[in-house]
């Protein structure tokens, strides 16, 4: 349009601009910043490399090994247990299984009655408040051979944690996060104006058409939002199967917040530790990443 | 397309009734507009005809079905929603084609009718865009072309031009007519705005406080309007109200109005319910004010407080005493300055007379026609001595 008109009066007045005193303020906060924030993980990269350990010969006297901790990774048999755990962990129990339930449950209590909707929520929530210790305990009186879960099923004398510890430990998990999805989807379904449901209503679309055709695809935007987040929250869980198993029996609930808290603080193996750390980043940055790029290209 | 009834509809929000025995024919091709100010239970009126809400009593009947346990989908209507409600999600060729495909409509046909509708409503363009980068207008539009692929026995309309700026308003009032003209559809269609109704009305029905106040032709609703509501609501700038008497000068009728006497037809009203008082409101449209009669004898005198020119008339609101002011419409640049003592007169072929109490018109209907028409020969003067 006017884009090859000039205007030539004088200095723009509405230049963003620089001031030289708000960068010396700003430097401070900067530099906390930086240490507090950037400094530990540039620490962390480093010790990964070393052969530091928390008692033991290399606990004074500790230097960096270069490759030595990823070869090792490489060839740790425990570790890929631990990485395919940790994936259906947060698969399985997280993002399949929370939002999963999450979203059944906001659904369903937006067309409830108010006493239904009301004592659900209270229990669901209650589920997600309470001590992440105090949640696994109950389920691991819950799933002890005597427990409710052996009566209910008819077998009382079966412990669930040893008998199927890792689907134990992420229906345990399922149950206490719900909330968190439910609380997400339920705000996003009250976002959704009732015109257009009922548009579609007059236009002939069935409950279930008006589901998938409607409501679900507004609510894409939440649904990555909220994998995001039931993703970090659930890659990096600890207390609850740690509480419930310590990552057994054998290694068969050993997901890697668990492994890294392990070779770190029981084998005193900080530095071998910390590289495991830093592969528990790379996969949560990949799968931000991956959830980012997702929700863009819906937008 | 189809004939709508409603048979003694009430709909009660807890134990409030929002609708309160509405009973309404409205006839196949109609473009009937339900007009009244917000809460007057219009929209709920629309809503239960397309579904969205269940009457609490009566009857609703499309083509002389019974719809009130019919869900929405089996209606066979189409609804405008005030803010569009349109799926934001999708492009303006899904938001239209979602119907279609609902119905199952062959492809090659179901592009046809698209295109058809987005030629008529100059969608062409923007069928690719979201709602969110279109204008109100084109939104509006949208929905609008949504509805008429729906192909429906009716078209149910909530305010559609509300959010619309004026210009644009009148524009889509215009298209409206015509799309009305063409389609020959039923439309029943809720506004406050009066000038919509009035413009685009086949008939009218008004609404006050959940009851229906009147029902006709525009004009008969402006000529005649049965009771005060109607009377003020009706007509922009508003009916003048003032307070009258009813008496008799030689044993025939006369009312006392701004100290004039004016004598009347005793055949063409009733007396008021309430006997005791003969006091009754007298209603005057701006236009039947007149300003600097010829004739300085009938004249009412008046101190101009405001002044409002609008172009191709002027509006002039004038004191008579402390407790009446009368707003009159006059020609344009006629020379009246606030603060100016002008002379009133007033058409006396045009008055109304409403009951004080029970607000109800007191003009009875004539009997040439089936609805009450004015006749001009119902006033005549008598000079007050």
């Amino acid at each position: 349009m006017g884009s090859d008109t000039r205007f030539q009066l004088g200095h723009r007045q509405d230049k963003p601009r620089f001031e030289l005193s708000s960068a010396a303020l700003l430097a401070l906060p900067g530099g906390f910043l930086f240490f507090l924030f950037v400094g530990p993980i540039v620490y962390a990269l480093f010790l990964g490399f070393t052969n530091l350990q928390l008692i033991g010969p290399h606990a004074q006297r500790w230097w960096f090994t270069g490759l030595a901790n990823p070869t090792r990774l490489m060839h740790d048999t425990v570790f890929f247990t631990s990485v395919k755990l940790t994936l259906i962990f947060v698969v399985g129990s997280g993002m399949v299984g929370q939002t999963l339930v999450g979203l059944a449950l906001a659904l369903l209590m937006r067309r409830s009655l108010m006493p239904i909707r009301l004592s659900v929520g209270v229990l669901v929530v209650a589920a997600w408040v309470i001590p992440e210790v105090t949640a696994a305990f109950v389920w691991y009186a819950f799933s002890q051979a005597g427990g409710t879960l052996g009566i209910l099923t008819r077998s009382p004398h079966t412990n669930f944690l040893f008998s199927a510890p890792m689907t134990t430990v992420s229906v345990a998990n399922l149950w206490r996060g719900t909330a968190f999805s439910m609380l997400v989807f339920s705000a996003a379904l009250r976002n959704i104006p009732s015109e257009v449901l009922e548009a579609a209503d007059v236009e002939g679309a069935s409950r279930f058409r008006r589901l998938w055709s409607i409501t679900l695809p507004l609510l894409g935007p939440t649904l990555v939002t909220n994998l995001l987040l039931v993703t970090i929250l659930n890659l990096s869980d600890f207390t609850l199967i740690y509480t419930l198993t310590q990552g057994g029996p054998g290694n068969s609930t050993m997901t890697l917040p668990v492994y890294i808290y392990q070779e770190a603080f029981n084998y005193y193996e900080l530095g071998y530790g910390t590289t495991i750390s830093l592969v528990l980043i790379l996969i949560g940055a990949a799968l931000s990443l991956l959830f980012v790029r997702t929700s863009r290209s819906a937008a | 397309m189809a004939d709508v009834q409603f048979e003694h509809v009430y709909k009660l929000f807890g134990d409030h009734p929002v609708v309160n025995d509405l009973s309404l024919d409205i006839a196949d091709g109609e473009f009937l507009v339900l007009l009244g100010p917000s809460g007057c239970g219009k929209t709920t009126s629309l809503r239960m005809l397309a579904g969205l809400e269940r009457p609490t009593y009566g009857r609703i009947a499309i083509g002389q079905r019974t719809v009130n346990a019919l869900p929405s989908k089996a209606r066979d209507v189409a609804m405008v929603f005030q803010n569009y409600a349109l799926y934001p999600h999708k492009t303006v060729r899904g938001n239209l084609a979602f119907g279609m495909k609902l119905r199952r409509v062959p492809k090659a046909e179901m592009n046809r009718q698209l295109d058809e509708v987005a030629t008529l409503l100059g969608l062409k363009r923007l069928l690719d865009s979201r709602p969110a980068e279109l204008s109100g207008g084109e939104r509006q539009r949208v929905a609008l072309g949504r509805a008429l692929l729906r192909r429906p026995k009716v078209f149910l309309m909530d305010e559609p031009l509300s959010n619309l700026d004026a210009t644009l308003r009148a524009q889509m009032r215009a298209e409206l007519i015509r799309l009305h003209t063409k389609l020959n559809a039923t439309i029943v269609y809720v506004t406050h705005d009066q000038a919509e109704a009035m413009t685009m009305a086949t008939r009218i029905a008004v609404m006050s406080k959940g009851h229906l106040a009147q029902v006709g032709t525009p004009q008969q609703i402006y000529d005649s309007p049965a009771d005060l509501f109607v009377a003020t609501f009706v007509g922009l700038p508003k009916m003048n109200v003032v307070t009258g008497r009813l008496g008799s000068v030689d044993n025939s009728p006369v009312l006392e109005v701004l100290g004039r006497t004016i004598r009347m037809d005793p055949a063409s009203f009733v007396s008021p319910n309430s006997s005791s008082s003969a006091e009754v409101f007298v209603g005057i449209r701006p236009e039947d004010v007149l300003c600097d009669p010829g004739n300085p004898q009938d004249a009412i005198y008046g101190d101009v407080e405001v002044v409002e020119p609008l172009g191709s008339e002027t509006l002039v609101t004038a004191r008579c005493d402390e407790t009446t002011t009368l707003v009159a419409r006059v020609p344009p640049r006629t020379p009246i300055a606030i603060g100016d003592r002008i002379r009133i007169q007033i058409n006396t072929q045009h008055l109304h007379l409403f009951d004080k109490t029970t607000q109800q018109s007191l003009l009875l209907p004539t009997t040439s026609g089936p609805v009450k028409t004015w006749q001009p020969e119902v006033f005549a003067e008598v000079r007050a001595n």
